[in-house]
């Protein structure tokens, strides 16, 4: 009786037990739901334009946690605005993009709907992330058919982190104001032909050509900017007998040519890690720089990528430790220099 | 209360998986450094000097460095930025640049102009002059949970075109390297061709093509390929390294096997020609070419099956007389 009453008990205080643990769980996943945030908008907010013109329009996201996907609907008024092209942002370059038969989707948005729907960038697991802060998604152009106003309006939005989960989003809208041209007004006939005064020599600008047909067409191309970010420190493992890793995402923001080159900055030992001990310990291996196919050893400082415009690099840190290599707390510096090129 | 356990299981499951990938447990600060312009170009007779405002942004607080250093080109084509001890080539434009303020400290989101000012010596000489402005933002050292400090240095290059002197664009081969070739790959031509000359070229609108024809023991010609090099200049006095592979459905009998490089410029200017040889001990099956890489390497290979440098010369040709073209239509020289 007395052993009954005992697994009654036993079994009343871990059914108590379960459900206070479930409880915890619940919150901590509450909690964890709503710990991140995205921030999801159309840039930039507002344009102007000429009918005629073709504009381009960016869905950015700004998230507080690394992301691997994003999708949205697009709302646009399509007597004002025809979607041209779709394509992935900086930020998820080598990522699938759908739907998969985008001309199909890019039909039905500027013959009916007036919406792409369920645009989506995603890579697939292992494939990539895209770092936290403001990234961009996709990029969407638009022909301007008529003069007006069209929002761009986002809808429908799921940013999924790294496990996969849903990051709360809000998203911000964006406009087209078109201008369509102003006709020329109609001569009115005069029905009086009353003297007119003589007009004001007007001085004639020396540099317009004769009337041949021929239109000068001149234009300054502004000097280019580079703009480079990375992390500021990364943690590698140093576990013995393999190759360790590390992702150093590298982002580049340019409008001309530039080359990123890698090397580790200190005059001694350079290209190994090492200890702070004077003299210091120093790793058997030197430390090697990937991206790609390319494979950099940082004691040589060399070429890692050249290009132009905006990208995304995520570069690998690759350190060998092997047994024979000393205990200790190995450190190193990695600098990134993003260089003009001509 | 199975179902009650494995719902609580997976629960638990999906709980750790996400603790495991949280973002929060490898979150890492960012260090964001921009520099605007980035690419100096000044077109100065000598004697005169011209300023111009560098804009330094930190989107962090960051201490800046800004250093006007020698330019100098690994073979890889990579710019290197050179300290005054390493910088020693003859076309250095790094005296002629002074930057003020050289260091200054940038709270989170601030701009900082730096007043730039090229100024080209009476006896600066002919062609043009390369400097890097290397604006560098502090390197943070690793903390205890972290060992890798990652620093970020922007390189403005400074080209400064000595006007009204000639400007010479030449170039040796220094070397033509054929690596032994294994059956099933295709044969490893590395050429390096130094730039002689007192000025850049390489980008447009003088871009560098560069062709390999194999030629059989008989001097029959087997296979040509050009390809078109990155749209990066070859700064005077150093050596631009890149690789042509070739390749042909046909076997290789043994004998000895010639390989003619030409190097030359988009609008028509042979650089130089020189060959390399290959010994085939054994019939050899050669293999596929890898498509080029996006970056660094060489771009927009062509090969041309049986053919010879006369086509390749041919192709330099038309390519020179597109490019001039292009060029006589935007200066509205040509109609359609």
């Amino acid at each position: 009786m007395n052993n009954s009453m005992n697994s009654v008990r036993l079994l009343g205080l871990g059914s108590l037990v379960v459900m206070v643990l479930v409880a915890v769980l619940l919150l901590a996943t509450a909690m964890t739901a709503s710990a991140f945030a995205v921030a999801v908008s159309v840039a930039p907010a507002s344009q102007n334009a000429n009918v005629g013109d073709t504009i381009t329009i960016r869905v950015r996201q700004n998230a507080d946690v690394d992301t691997t996907g994003l999708q949205t609907n697009v709302s646009f008024d399509r007597t004002v605005l025809q979607a041209t092209s779709v394509a992935r942002g900086v930020a998820y370059t080598g990522a699938a993009l759908l739907p998969s038969d985008m001309a199909s989707a890019i039909n039905t948005a500027n013959t009916s709907s007036g919406q792409l729907s369920n645009l989506a960038v995603f890579f697939n697991p292992g494939a990539g992330t895209v770092p936290i802060g403001d990234r961009e998604g996709i990029v969407i152009t638009f022909s301007v058919i008529a003069g007006g106003s069209s929002p761009i309006a986002l809808s429908g939005i799921e940013v999924l982190d790294t496990g996969g989960n849903v990051v709360p989003a809000t998203s911000s809208d964006g406009s087209v104001n078109a201008t369509a041209p102003t006709p020329s007004p109609a001569p009115t006939p005069s029905p009086d032909p009353t003297p007119t005064p003589e007009p004001t020599p007007v001085p004639t600008p020396p540099s317009i050509p004769p009337s041949t047909g021929q239109t000068t067409v001149t234009g300054t191309v502004p000097p280019g900017s580079i703009q480079i970010t990375v992390p500021s420190t990364v943690q590698i493992p140093l576990e013995r007998g393999t190759t360790n890793t590390a992702n150093v995402p590298v982002e580049i923001t340019s409008n001309t040519l530039w080359q990123l080159n890698t090397r580790d900055p200190k005059a001694t030992n350079t290209g190994f890690m090492t200890t702070s001990d004077v003299p210091p310990k120093v790793l058997k291996n030197s430390m090697r720089v990937a991206l790609g196919s390319t494979q950099i050893d940082l004691r040589f400082g060399r070429l890692l990528a050249s290009g132009s415009g905006d990208s995304l690099a995520t570069t690998q840190l690759r350190q060998l430790v092997v047994p024979a290599d000393a205990p200790g707390n190995f450190g190193i510096d990695v600098l990134f220099e993003a260089v003009a090129g001509f | 209360m199975r179902a009650n356990l494995r719902w609580l299981s997976m629960l638990l499951s999906l709980l750790l998986l996400a603790a495991v990938h949280s973002p929060a447990a490898h979150a890492q600060t960012e260090q964001t450094l921009r520099v605007d312009p980035a690419l100096l170009l000044a077109d100065l007779a000598p004697g005169e000097s011209e300023t111009v405002n560098v804009t330094v942004t930190a989107k962090e607080p960051m201490r800046i460095e800004v250093v006007p250093q020698g330019l100098g080109q690994r073979p890889d084509g990579g710019f290197q930025i050179l300290p005054e001890s390493e910088d020693s080539s003859i076309y250095t434009g790094r005296p002629y640049v002074k930057a003020v303020p050289r260091q200054f400290t940038l709270n989170a989101n601030q701009s900082k102009k730096v007043k730039v000012t090229i100024s080209v010596p009476k006896d600066a000489g002919e062609g043009g002059r390369y400097a890097i402005l290397e604006v560098k933002g502090s390197l943070r050292k690793p903390g205890e949970e972290e060992n890798v400090g990652v620093g970020a240095t922007i390189g403005a290059s400074v080209v400064v075109t000595l006007e009204g002197t000639a400007q010479t664009r030449t170039g040796d081969i220094t070397e033509v390297k054929i690596a032994p070739v294994q059956s099933g790959n295709p044969i490893s031509v590395v050429t390096s061709l130094r730039n002689t000359g007192n000025y850049h070229y390489g980008a447009s609108p003088v871009r560098m093509f560069a062709g390999a024809t194999l030629k059989d023991p008989r001097g029959n010609n087997v296979v040509t390929t050009v390809t078109s090099m990155t749209e990066m200049s070859l700064v005077p006095e150093y050596t631009r390294a890149f690789g042509i592979d070739l390749t042909t459905a046909e076997k290789l009998s043994p004998g000895r096997y010639a390989v003619d490089v030409q190097v030359g410029l988009e609008d028509g200017t042979i650089l130089d020609r020189a060959t390399g040889y290959l010994d085939v001990t054994q019939e050899l099956a050669l293999g596929e070419v890898a498509a080029p890489q996006s970056s660094g390497g060489g771009s927009g290979v062509i090969v041309y099956a049986a053919a010879g440098l006369a086509a390749l010369a041919g192709v330099l040709g038309l390519r020179a007389f597109l490019a001039a073209r292009r060029r006589r239509r935007a200066l509205g020289m040509e109609g359609d």
